[in-house]
């Protein structure tokens, strides 16, 4: 098979160049983003731990997301059987986590996490899916710096 | 909006295979048993909409505030 070069406008990071094998296919698409399915995962400049998941299918929609394991290391999503096997995972291979990450603009200390809905990837076959946790032990607004006693206002 | 009554073991079923039951009432809380076909996803909705709502917002971060360690 050959493999052509493609590439897409972003709004973001303007004009990428990838192939076809560099694509994550979430067959369901994000969690109130269904039609969003094919992404790019790039990466942030420096040796940050966090990626943009980049949607093929809307040029201008990126996500930040992070490995969850940078900020809580006990992390432990209890992703049910059916959820892997639907990614092709077996119970011994290894999947790729990811979870979102908001940050108010100028405020890179109030960072919350998305620990409910994480973001499951099977590097073999590039399937992935946004996990809706059914028990509620994890947030969907973890933070995970401290909260600062914020002195008068930010500027914006 | 259909609006349907139903009692306790009383079920609803909708299109071909998504059956809701209902399973017991307890004071304000209505307890529901669903079956469906492993394709489609159920969840409460406010969980839904949270993760839909932090999508959204991961997609609005500033690439100058993403921490670079």
């Amino acid at each position: 098979m050959i493999d052509t070069s493609l590439s897409i406008k972003t709004v973001r990071f303007g004009e990428i160049e990838f192939s076809e094998l560099d694509v994550v296919n979430f067959r369901d698409g994000l969690v109130g983003l269904d039609a969003l399915k094919r992404f790019l995962i790039l990466n942030v400049k420096g040796g940050s731990p966090f990626r943009w998941l980049q949607s093929l299918d809307e040029p201008t929609f990126a996500m930040l997301v992070v490995s969850p394991r940078t900020y809580q290391a006990t992390y432990d999503p209890p992703i049910t059987e059916e959820d892997l096997q639907n990614l092709g995972l077996g119970s011994n291979d290894s999947a790729i986590v990811y979870v979102t990450a908001a940050i108010p603009p100028g405020s890179p200390t109030d960072m919350t996490l998305n620990l409910s809905g994480p973001i499951v990837i099977n590097p073999a076959n590039q399937e992935a899916r946004q996990i809706v946790l059914s028990d509620e032990t994890y947030n969907v607004k973890q933070r995970v710096f401290p909260q600062e006693e914020s002195v008068g206002q930010k500027a914006a | 909006m259909l609006v349907l009554t139903r009692k306790v073991n009383q079920s609803i079923i909708i299109g071909e295979g998504i059956e809701i039951v209902v399973l017991e009432v307890r004071g304000e809380q209505v307890r529901l048993g669903i079956r469906a076909p492993r394709n489609v996803a159920v969840h409460r909705k406010e969980v839904y909409e949270q993760i839909q709502t932090e999508n959204l917002s991961a997609s609005e971060v500033r690439e100058e505030d993403v921490p670079e360690q």
